[in-house]
Order: structure tokens, then sequence, then C-alpha cells
């Protein structure tokens, strides 16, 4: 997940970090004010910026939340209802769709943003360490931690699958032949992964797995990470403010 | 089947948090340690499988395995429900972290259904494989409508503008609904034909 490059956020200790950002996105969900907008948009590419990442990597990963929000705010400005600013035939633009399209956009994207920063610039296991510090328990950390690990060797394996049954004649048609196939692999995938924990299991608890995480990184913590804290909290304050007023 | 990042105001949010986290203390408790190895693979595993394009018609649809996942996990698919989300939001950028809660109690309680409703079933047809795997199936079906009535819940209490998004939202879903019980069915005949220990685990759980 993070990069090797380093940064002011890279250098954020972890639990501020995402205790900050957390209290960001929470605060943005709240936002109806159209002034807020330009706090927000300003807030986001301030962090992108700070943060190094290449822009292009960030517009690349914004492509696919950019198309779904595109179609649902597609849909609404169509149905929403409310006062008419355009009609030709059965098409209506609403003005509610509209306003309502562009506080989605706003918001959505931002979160999108803040995670993907937040996530880019941590390391994962002392992500994982932070959650432990905030109470959340173990084993659910536990759990999220061997989730991520696996993904990616189902990503794999099933991407063999995929090979393996086109070298046999696989197409995606729509016929017996190849549903019969996709069904194949699912079952197989499933008993295969359900026998897997338990050697996992065995495994672990042969290297001494007692159900708690442990990591040989320290939390680095100074008076820059509780300013860079404070900037963000200022930052939520005044978007607060100006919701109120 | 999920609600996107900025649709929901902050008293949504909060409902589907409170919620998240009652059923996920719940899950927590019942969970053994044994069983962290069994949720992140069997979890990693459901998430791949909802990756797979199913052929229909001229497109391909992806499922979402309520049924499967119910039936195989128990009460701790709640777990692997939140975990399975949380990484489609990072990785896929479907959903997202502040919709989290709202995301997993619409996915959490159809689950549960299924597991609970199924576990009757079981108990009372244990040898009748063909029949069983049909049930699966029809509350497969059931729980999808289930998760998209509680989605348009969330969107109605947001705002009435969005019922017109709701409405094409529900029609996609009961498209989806029918292939999901046909093929849980499908699988479910499978899984109880080479390996029914992987049900009957679940099924023979205290509580």
């Amino acid at each position: 997940m993070a990069n090797e490059t380093k940064s002011i956020l890279h250098n954020w200790d972890v639990r501020w970090k995402l205790i900050s950002l957390f209290i960001f996105i929470f605060t943005c969900s709240a936002v109806k004010s159209s002034y807020n907008y330009f706090i927000i948009v300003f807030f986001i590419i301030s962090l992108m910026l700070f943060s190094k990442i290449k822009i292009i990597e960030i517009l690349k990963s914004i492509r696919i939340p950019f198309m779904f929000l595109f179609i649902m705010i597609s849909i609404l400005i169509l149905t929403s209802g409310g006062e008419i600013i355009f009609k030709y035939g059965i098409f209506t633009i609403y003005k509610t769709g509209i306003d309502r399209g562009i506080n989605i956009l706003v918001k959505s994207l931002s979160m999108y943003l803040i995670i993907y920063v937040l996530f880019n610039t941590s390391k994962i296991h002392l992500l994982m360490k932070s959650l432990i510090f905030f109470k959340i328990p173990s084993s659910f950390v536990l759990i999220i931690l061997f989730t991520y690990r696996y993904i990616f060797f189902y990503m794999e394996d099933i991407k063999k699958l995929f090979v393996s049954a086109k070298l046999r004649g696989y197409s995606m048609l729509n016929n017996k032949q190849s549903r019969n196939t996709v069904y194949s692999m699912l079952v197989n995938m499933l008993i295969r992964s359900y026998e897997q924990s338990d050697r996992i299991y065995k495994a672990m608890k042969l290297r001494g797995f007692n159900g708690e995480f442990k990591t040989l990184d320290e939390f680095k913590s100074g008076w820059s990470d509780v300013l860079k804290s404070f900037f963000v909290f200022s930052i939520c304050s005044v978007i607060i403010l100006v919701e109120l007023l | 089947m999920h609600i996107s990042e900025g649709v929901l105001d902050y008293r949504a949010l909060i409902a589907g948090y409170v919620c998240t986290i009652g059923l996920a203390a719940a899950a927590l408790k019942k969970l053994k340690q044994e069983d962290i190895p069994k949720v992140s693979v069997m979890g990693a595993c459901f998430f791949v499988s909802s990756l797979i394009p199913i052929p229909v018609g001229i497109s391909s649809v992806h499922l979402l395995l309520f049924g499967v996942l119910g039936i195989i996990l128990g009460f701790e698919s709640v777990i692997a429900v939140i975990t399975g989300l949380l990484f489609q939001a990072l990785m896929f950028q479907h959903g997202g972290i502040s919709v989290l809660g709202v995301n997993t109690v619409i996915m959490s309680l159809p689950v549960l259904f299924v597991h609970f409703t199924f576990r009757t079933f079981y108990k009372k047809l244990k040898n009748n494989i063909k029949l069983l795997s049909i049930i699966s199936g029809i509350l497969s079906f059931f729980a999808v409508l289930i998760g998209m009535g509680l989605a348009m819940l969330f969107i109605y209490f947001t705002g009435k503008e969005f019922m017109g998004f709701a409405f094409v939202f529900a029609l996609s879903h009961i498209v989806l609904a029918v292939i999901e019980g046909i093929i849980t069915s499908v699988i479910i005949y499978q899984i109880l034909r080479i390996k029914p220990g992987m049900i009957a685990v679940q099924v023979n759980k205290i509580g």
C-alpha cells in the first residue's frame, strides 16, 4: 500500500493521521453548503500535493468511482423531481437533481481521495497496530490482515483456473457448458479454501499463534504530528461553522 | 448492492455504524481462535468469487453470494461481510468508508436471514440434498430482495429526490435475485454432494 516516497504525510504518525482523516471524512458527510465545497476541494488538493503521490496515479484510480457516480448522478438529474430547468420530450432536467448531484460528487470523490492518500502514505501493519491502539479487537484486526493477504492469493488462483479452462476450450458464452465451467470453478475454489483454512490454522498454531496481533514496528509520535492533526481539526471546525451560519 | 459515498446524510451513517458495531460485537463474541483463519480465508475466497463474471444473456453479472456465505460461515459471516466491503471500498472503490456501516447492515441482515432459516430446514431435511439446494436458492432470492429493500429504506429516509434512482436500482436487483437464487442452488447442491461437512459444521453450532 504505502510507497517508499517520504513526505510530511508519510512521516505523520499513523494513529494521528487515522483519527484526523476519519474525523474529516465524517465532517464531509454532513456538508450541505456550497461554500464548503471550496474548502473541501482546497484541502483535498493540498493533501494530494503534500503526499507526493503521482497525480496520474490518483487520476487513474478515480476512473471507476467516477464512472459509477456519473451513472448515478445522471439518473438523479432526470428523476429527482422539483424545479424544472430544461424539458425535451420525455427528458426533464431538474434543479434539485443537479444540486444533489454536485453535492454527492464533491463529497464522494473527496472521501475516496482521503482514503486513497491515507492508505498510500501508511504501512498496512502500522495501520493495523493503530486499530489495536483504538481498542479494535485483535481477532478482527487479524482477520482484516489475513483477508488482505489471501485476496491476492485467490486472485492469482482464479486467474490460473481461467487460463486452464480457456486452454480446454472455455469461452465467455451464454451456454450451458460455459456456465457449468464457472460453477465448477466456484465450488472447487470454495471447497479448497475451506480445506486450506484448517491447514493454515494448524500451521499457525505450531508457530505459536495465540490470537494476538504482533509487529516489531513502533509508533513515533511528536509535536509535528499533533500540529498536523490540529490543522485538520481546524478545517473541520471551519466547515461545521459554515454549515451552522 | 452498495450505497456510494456522499449519498446518505450523517444521521444514516451514524445509525449504520451503530448497528454494525452491535452485529460485529455479537459475531466476534461467537468467534473462536481456530475460526480466525477460516473466516479470513473463506472471506477472501468469497470476495474473489464475487469478481468472477457469470455469462447471462449478452452480458455477464457478478454475484453477491449472500446465500452461500450465510450457509457456510454462519453468524461469523458478518465479519467476512465487513472485511469484504472494506476491501471493495479500498481496492475497487465500490461503496466507501463512511458508508461501510450502512452497507454492512444492508448485506449482513440478508446473510443472517439465510443462515438461520437454512439451519432450521437442514435439521429437518438432512438427507434430501435436492430439496435443500432448492431451498437455499429460494432463500438466496429473498436475501437479495431483503438487501435491496434495506438499501431503498436508507435511500428513502435520506431524500425523496432519490426515489427515481432507487426504482432503477430495485429493477436491476430483481433480475440479479433470480440469477443469484439459481446459482446458489447449484453451488449448495455440489457442496452437499462433495463435502457436506462444510455446511454441517455451521448448522450444528449451538446458538
